[in-house]
């Protein structure tokens, strides 16, 4: 069982599968219609359901082939990095419309530029200023993207 | 001669100021990200989209088509000098090109790359010239059944082409279409997985899925592993080719760019394939095929040809049809949809100086980038020693704002998170994200086509067989389809895309 639940194409097969049940369910309300007069759930629920298809196709494919020599592919999934760049790309958004741009910015850069396996943190720190400068002169002051530049204090 | 007479609009708006820069701005661009591992031109056109609302269209397409193909150019560069591909679709170049600069022939490679991709770019854009009209003109009387075969053969043929396991791919191009029914239905007004979230009526930009599984997607796959560039030589002699690089290469060069050509406009093939099956065919043909991995020139010459053509040739079908071949023309498409300009074949006769503008834009752009890559090449090798820590913060930031700035809502940003993280687990898995950005592009036509088809014929099925055009676009589909199952179709597909 441990084998199979770590290969691959199973892992591959259950995302599909668990994709497909989202759409399922959240969408079974739609009305299907029929061909001539199709409701809005006809196309979704379809592909829906072929995706889920595929998913079991996958699975039992990949339990057939699985062996305990398998890798688990996630394995080399980079947890720290993905934490810190996505939670620095999410910080970014949660400060932009109350602590503006340059702040907001700066903490993007800062948050997200220690995810480097190699990363220093004066370098970081040295762009944590300069990007954030920068940038909000082309974007803001140049391209007048409607963004405020400075915290709503001031 | 119409073509001339085409073409002489087309380098009258090409040559003005104003879109001479345009074009120059983004070959220089395209070079950069071309020449920089880890990022792509799919993620550098997303994240130029959003500054593109200010130019005018044609200006902005010239700019985003120089990204385009200048990337091929410079993907060859960081291919040759420290055998990593600067660009996926020089993947291939890095065998033989690698080499060819550690046994001191960088200024050949580098040379022969450059000339090669010009020649096949000059091809492949008169190539685009002379078809697109023809194409246009049959594709003005087509009604809904022929655009839902027309679509569906190419996303089947982006499955057939894409590398990896069919069966993955199709689930990936069946993942965008059910992403690509969020919002609004249009034939019922009905919302579709909105969950009353005001923000996803409209559908989700596509824009937030192409950052998102490719712009974050590669910066975490690039986190993880770690960024050692070894310039192989950073002086670069002597650019001259001799007698015997220039003998050997000739043919090279043609088949390559008559290979891209082909490849270039078929859905989903594009530069990446066509380098590789370019290479293959090289390596048969050749007389000393034991010297293929070891520095052969045409093992350069060709799959650089070959890419830069299949480059300008996939725009034949964005610009005639409607129909991306790729990811990048997806954008470029997307791009024309923001300045109000419907893709398809009406964009020739709408939209001439546009449409010739772009075409003969793409001829000064290949100039310019023989330029920029050659004189200039040290400029660049310079440019190589950059580390990656440094660089990927730019680009979060770029991606970030570009996000915002589609309807500027920071709801965007947090969806991007969305796709990133998916797009992540997805290449975990070996999923490709390419078919998956296809289909979700596509999905709202193929869709509004399928229903629009089936409501005229009065729930028939028949009409889609029936209606000529339409019947061999899905004869041509069922093919595809069966050569994918067929196992010995299956063995050469292996085999084209590990050559090695």
């Amino acid at each position: 069982m441990h084998t199979i639940i770590r290969n691959r194409e199973v892992q591959s097969g259950a995302l599909l599968l668990l994709v497909a049940a989202f759409f399922l369910i959240t969408g079974r309300g739609y009305e299907f219609g029929t061909f001539d007069m199709m409701g809005p759930g006809f196309v979704p629920l379809s592909l829906a359901a072929l995706m889920a298809v595929l998913g079991a196709a996958l699975i039992v494919w990949g339990a057939r082939a699985a062996t305990p020599e398998d890798a688990n592919p996630f394995a080399s999934f980079a947890v720290r990095p993905t934490v810190l760049v996505l939670g620095a790309i999410g910080l970014f958004a949660l400060a932009l419309p109350y602590l503006g741009y340059l702040i907001a910015c700066a903490l993007l850069v800062l948050v997200g530029g220690l995810a480097a396996p190699d990363r220093r943190l004066v370098e970081v720190m040295v762009s944590a200023v300069l990007i954030p400068v920068i940038t909000g002169l082309v974007f803001i002051v140049v391209l007048g993207l409607p963004m405020p530049l400075m915290p709503e204090v001031f | 001669m119409d073509l001339l007479a085409n073409l002489s609009t087309g380098f009258g708006v090409a040559f003005t100021f104003d879109n001479m820069l345009y074009c120059l701005v983004g070959a220089v661009v395209g070079t950069l990200i071309g020449i920089l591992p880890g990022l792509g031109p799919v993620a550098t056109v997303a994240m130029l989209l959003p500054i593109t609302y200010a130019l005018e269209p044609t200006s902005a397409l010239i700019m985003l088509a120089g990204i385009y193909y200048g990337a091929q150019y410079g993907g060859s560069t960081t291919a040759i000098l420290v055998n990593l591909p600067g660009e996926a679709s020089s993947v291939v170049t890095c065998l033989d090109g690698y080499q060819m600069a550690k046994k001191g022939r960088a200024g050949q490679a580098l040379t022969i790359a450059a000339l090669g991709s010009l020649f096949a770019g000059c091809v492949g854009t008169l190539l685009l010239a002379a078809v697109a009209p023809t194409l246009a003109s049959i594709a003005v009387g087509f009604g809904a059944a022929e655009y839902f075969a027309l679509m569906l053969l190419g996303l089947v043929a982006a499955v057939v082409l894409a590398s990896g396991s069919p069966v993955k791919a199709i689930a990936m191009v069946v993942f965008g279409l059910v992403l690509g029914t969020i919002g609004t239905d249009i034939n019922s007004g009905e919302e579709r997985y909105t969950f009353g979230i005001f923000e996803l009526s409209e559908g989700i930009d596509f824009v937030v899925v192409a950052m998102g599984v490719f712009g974050i997607t590669e910066i975490l796959r690039n986190l993880q592993k770690s960024d050692d560039r070894e310039l192989v030589t950073s002086r670069i002699d002597s650019l001259m080719l001799s007698r015997e690089d220039v003998r050997r290469s000739v043919p090279a060069v043609l088949r390559g760019t008559g290979l891209g050509s082909i490849l270039g406009i078929l859905p989903g093939g594009g530069a990446l394939l066509s380098s590789f099956a370019a290479y293959t065919i090289e390596k048969r043909l050749s007389k000393h095929p034991q010297e293929f991995g070891q520095g052969a020139i045409e093992g350069v010459a060709a799959p650089e040809s070959a890419n830069n053509a299949a480059a300008q040739s996939s725009f034949v079908p964005m610009l005639t049809l409607g129909i991306p071949a790729n990811a990048t023309t997806a954008l470029l498409m997307g791009a024309m949809m923001i300045h109000n300009i419907q893709p398809g074949p009406q964009v020739m006769n709408n939209n001439p100086e546009l449409f010739w503008g772009l075409i003969a834009s793409m001829w000064i752009g290949n100039v310019l980038l023989v330029i920029l890559n050659l004189p200039m090449i040290s400029v660049w090798v310079k440019l190589l020693k950059v580390p990656y820590r440094l660089l990927y913060p730019a680009i979060l930031v770029f991606v970030t704002v570009g996000v915002f700035s589609i309807q500027n809502s920071t709801f965007a940003i947090y969806l991007m998170i969305g796709f990133g993280l998916l797009g992540y687990v997805l290449s975990k898995l070996e999923f490709e994200a390419a078919p998956l950005l296809l289909g979700f592009i596509l999905g709202p036509m193929l869709e509004d086509n399928f229903r629009r088809a089936l409501l005229v014929s009065a729930g028939d099925f028949t009409t889609f067989v029936t209606r000529p055009v339409s019947g061999a676009l899905l004869a041509l589909t069922a093919f595809l389809l069966f050569l994918l199952l067929s196992s010995k179709f299956r063995q050469k597909r292996e085999t084209a895309f590990q050559e090695e």
